[in-house]
C-alpha cells in the first residue's frame, strides 16, 4: 500500500475519500453522542440530584411524576440509548487496548454484544411499557 | 499475557511523562468506565419499574444508603469530569487549529469541572446529612 509506486505517466488530481470504516464511524459516533450527552447526561443528573433529592424517590414518583410525561420518557429513551452505546464502545476500546489475545478479544466484544442488546432491550421495554397512571 | 500487559499498561502509565494530556486521557477512561459500571445497574433496577415493581422499591432503598449517597457523589464527579473533558476532545479533534490551545483548553475542562461539582456535592451531600435527621 504505501510502499506501491504511483505510475509516473499518471498525474492524479482527485483523490477520492476513502470510505468511511467501522471504527471510523465509531470515533463519529462517539464525539456526537457525547455532545448530546453533555445535555441529556449532566442535565439528567442535575434533575435527578440538585432540583430534586433521591431521598424523596418512589415507585410512585417515578409512574405518577416522572414518566407520567411524554417528553420525560423520550429523554430517557434517548439518553439509555446514547449513553449506553457510548459506554459499551469506550469499554471496548480500553479493552482493545489492553487484552491482545485474540480470541479472549472475540469472547469479550461477544459479551458486550449480546449483553448490551439484552440490557439495553430491558431499558426499553420498561420506558415504552411502564403504565401511564391512572387519572 | 494479558494481566501482565494491564500490569505493564498501569505501571507505565505512571511512569511515562506525558503530562497533562495523560492525566486526562488516565482520568477520562477510569471516569468513564466507573459511569458505565453504574449506568449497567442503573438500568438494570430502573427496568424493575416495568417487570418487577416491588424490587425496585427494595432498589431504591439501597440508593437511600449512606454508602450508596456518597457513591453517587462519585457518580457526580466522574460525569462532570468526563463531559467537561469529553468535550475538549471532541473540540480538539473537529477544529484541529485547537491543538496549539490544548493545555489552555485543560484548565478550562478542570475549572468547569470545579465550579459546577462543589456546589453538586455540597447538595448531594445535604441530602444525605437530611437523611440522617441532621440538617445543616
Amino acid at each position: 500500500m504505501a510502499t506501491q509506486a504511483l505510475p509516473d505517466q499518471v498525474t492524479i488530481r482527485k483523490i477520492r475519500r476513502r470510505p468511511r470504516s467501522l471504527e471510523s464511524y465509531a470515533w463519529l459516533f462517539m464525539r456526537l453522542s457525547g455532545v448530546a450527552l453533555l445535555l441529556l447526561a449532566v442535565g439528567h443528573m442535575l434533575m435527578q440530584h440538585i432540583t430534586h433529592d433521591v431521598h424523596d424517590a418512589s415507585l410512585a414518583w417515578v409512574i405518577n411524576s416522572r414518566w407520567s410525561l411524554l417528553s420525560i420518557r423520550v429523554w430517557d429513551f434517548l439518553l439509555l440509548g446514547l449513553a449506553f452505546i457510548h459506554g459499551l464502545n469506550g469499554f471496548n476500546t480500553v479493552v482493545t487496548d489492553y487484552l491482545h489475545n485474540k480470541s479472549a478479544l472475540k469472547i469479550i466484544r461477544l459479551l458486550i454484544v449480546v449483553g448490551g442488546a439484552i440490557i439495553l432491550t430491558m431499558g426499553a421495554v420498561a420506558i415504552i411499557g411502564a403504565p401511564m397512571p391512572v387519572k | 499475557m494479558s494481566t501482565n500487559n494491564l500490569r505493564v499498561t498501569l505501571e507505565q502509565s505512571v511512569k511515562y511523562q506525558g503530562r497533562f494530556g495523560q492525566w486526562a486521557w488516565i482520568f477520562h477512561r477510569l471516569s468513564g468506565l466507573g459511569v458505565l459500571l453504574f449506568l449497567t445497574i442503573h438500568i438494570a433496577d430502573t427496568s424493575m419499574v416495568y417487570f418487577y415493581p416491588p424490587l425496585y422499591e427494595e432498589a431504591l432503598k439501597l440508593y437511600k444508603s449512606v454508602p450508596f449517597g456518597v457513591g453517587e457523589i462519585f457518580l457526580m464527579a466522574a460525569v462532570l469530569y468526563h463531559a467537561a473533558n469529553g468535550i475538549r476532545v471532541a473540540l480538539v479533534d473537529f477544529f484541529p487549529q485547537l491543538t496549539t490551545k490544548q493545555r489552555e483548553m485543560w484548565g478550562v475542562a478542570w475549572a468547569i469541572f470545579i465550579v459546577t461539582f462543589i456546589p453538586s456535592a455540597y447538595i448531594m451531600g445535604r441530602g444525605i446529612l437530611r437523611s440522617l435527621g441532621i440538617y445543616i
